[in-house]
């Protein structure tokens, strides 16, 4: 799975999920940009980056936010020479049910989980035409099948499902390839949440495996996307998720 | 990726399956290789001798029966174990539907079905005892239905409900069953019909051929130690045509 000297943005890298890409890319040899709202977050993992040896740049910024993206994609070109593969993993939630739903939560919710990917990938779409070549991979969830109370969350996921088919269709021209991931409850603060020790034990019940996923398992099918010899792959909708999308119990998470 | 040391059979020794065999073998698995044709596996497996590893050459039909099981224990004889499962099995003859055959849908039915049960079966007992085991099953992008091929999409829509069924029983107990599912892909069948292929390529997004090597690739991924948070899903590798069915979301 070669990665080897790839230039990467992974957004929302500061913690959880997006933080085990930024590392799992690194160690496999690429470069990465680590991007987050919290200067700290990156500032962490860019140096634990560093420490093992890989190159890596911190870059603050919110992925909706379009100077803050476009000086971001400036910085990554300037500094490394390009960029290969726009990893989108930033992403956010405020489950709620439908019908107390508020305007504020859909909005937040699909102003980062959506309209950041579609920001992102324009703006890096621009410097991977360039070079003819580009990996994009954006994080879904299972979630986008639909789930109770996360009426914002899911139209939010199942959108980037769309937009990402519509980008493989649009880009493939210019050897860039598009695909999502899409996974189950993953153990993060996001997976977690605030949730007492008794529901979580009655989630992990609800999970056909009986656990939630690890970060690295859900990286693992991120550098897979992005690697060089996933070139004839695009368009594509992966579920990572213990199984749970095959035949959901409707118990929570 | 973690598919070294780890004990692999291959079923199938044709294009695909003789690249994911070189693929899975060179990122470092132990691997024995299972085929009815007796030139093919000793073919595949002096490739793999000659890139200085190695490879055991069983040649077996497991659709009929007891091969399968005899199959299985002898790979765990010689390997010491089975840890993953690759199936590549591909029997399809072209044919409108409407001049279609009974014995043009048998043979594509009984060709990639029965096989792949019988070994999936014998497999997933020895993975179930030790808790273990991926399977990889190779579809085909037409199980979502093409011109001239009813029999075989029926044939590989089976793999996918088997695959899924396979990966729904045993969830709970260590093994994953996940599907490769190739488009256009340059092999013998690609390169015996020119002209349909110029056609359809320039349908595709991607407008080429894929490589027995892309396949091989995607099945690494689902056959590493790493994918064990992913089961029952469908991985095509087709240039993005897949996109434009309702059945890929
Ligand atoms: N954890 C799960 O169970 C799960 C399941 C399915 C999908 N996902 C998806 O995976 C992705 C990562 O989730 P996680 O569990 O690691 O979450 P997390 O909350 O642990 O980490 C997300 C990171 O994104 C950052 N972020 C939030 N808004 C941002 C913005 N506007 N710009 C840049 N960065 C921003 C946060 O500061 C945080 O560091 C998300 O897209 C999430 O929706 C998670």
């Amino acid at each position: 799975m070669a990665v080897k000297d790839r230039v990467a943005i992974v957004t929302g890298a500061g913690a959880g999920i997006g933080e085990a890409i930024a590392k799992l890319l690194a160690s496999h040899g690429a470069r990465v940009v680590i991007n987050d709202i919290f200067e700290d977050r990156c500032e962490r993992v860019a140096e634990e980056i560093r420490q093992t040896g890989h190159d890596a740049m911190a870059a603050v910024g919110g992925v909706s936010d379009r100077e803050a993206v476009s000086a971001m994609m400036r910085r990554t070109a300037d500094r490394f020479g390009k960029i290969d593969i726009l990893v989108n993993n930033a992403g956010i939630g405020k489950n709620r049910g439908l019908m107390k739903l508020s305007d504020e939560e859909w909005n937040a919710v699909l102003d980062v989980n959506l309209k950041g990917v579609f920001v992102c990938s324009q703006t890096a779409a621009g410097y991977m035409r360039a070079q003819q070549y580009g990996r994009i991979v954006n994080i879904s969830s299972r979630a986008w099948l639909g789930w109770y109370t996360q009426a914002n969350y899911a139209a939010s996921k199942g959108g980037v499902v769309s937009l990402t088919r519509t980008l493989a269709l649009e880009l493939a021209k210019y050897n860039i390839t598009a695909n999502a991931v899409c996974p189950g409850m993953v153990e993060t603060a996001m997976g977690r949440g605030q949730n007492p020790p008794e529901i979580m034990e009655r989630l992990m019940k609800a999970q056909p495996m009986g656990r939630l996923g690890q970060p690295e398992e859900i990286a693992w099918a991120i550098l897979y996307f992005a690697s060089d010899e996933a070139w004839y792959v695009t368009g594509q909708t992966l579920f990572v998720c213990g199984g749970k999308s095959l035949f959901a119990t409707p118990d929570l998470g | 990726m973690s598919v070294a040391r780890r004990a692999a059979l291959v079923a199938g020794a044709a294009s695909i399956g003789r690249a994911v065999a070189r693929t899975l073998a060179g990122a470092g698995a132990r691997l024995a290789i299972v085929d009815a044709d007796h030139d093919r596996v000793h073919r595949v497996v002096s490739e793999i001798a000659d890139a200085g590893a190695e490879a055991v050459a069983l040649v077996a039909d497991v659709g009929l029966p007891g091969e399968a099981d005899r199959t299985v224990a002898e790979t765990v004889e010689r390997l010491g174990g089975l840890d993953i499962l690759v199936t590549t099995f591909d029997v399809g003859r072209d044919e409108e539907f409407l001049a279609m055959n009974l014995e043009q849908w048998s043979t594509a039915i009984a060709g990639n079905l029965t096989p792949l049960f019988l070994i999936c079966q014998a497999a997933a007992r020895h993975m179930a005892e030790r808790g273990y085991g991926r399977i990889v099953n190779v579809s085909a992008r037409d199980w979502l239905g093409w011109d001239r091929r009813a029999n075989y999409a029926a044939a590989k829509a089976g793999v996918v409900g088997l695959t899924r069924s396979i990966a729904w029983e045993l969830v709970s107990r260590g093994i994953t069953a996940n599907i490769v599912a190739p488009g256009w892909i340059d092999d013998e069948r690609a390169r015996s019909l020119p002209e349909v292929v110029r056609s359809e390529l320039a349908m595709q997004p991607i407008p080429k051929l894929g490589s027995p090597e892309d396949v091989a690739h995607a099945v690494l991924f689902m056959a590493a130690d790493e994918a064990g948070y992913m089961t029952g899903q469908t991985l095509y590798v087709d240039g993005g045509r897949s996109v434009f069915s309702s059945l890929t979301a």
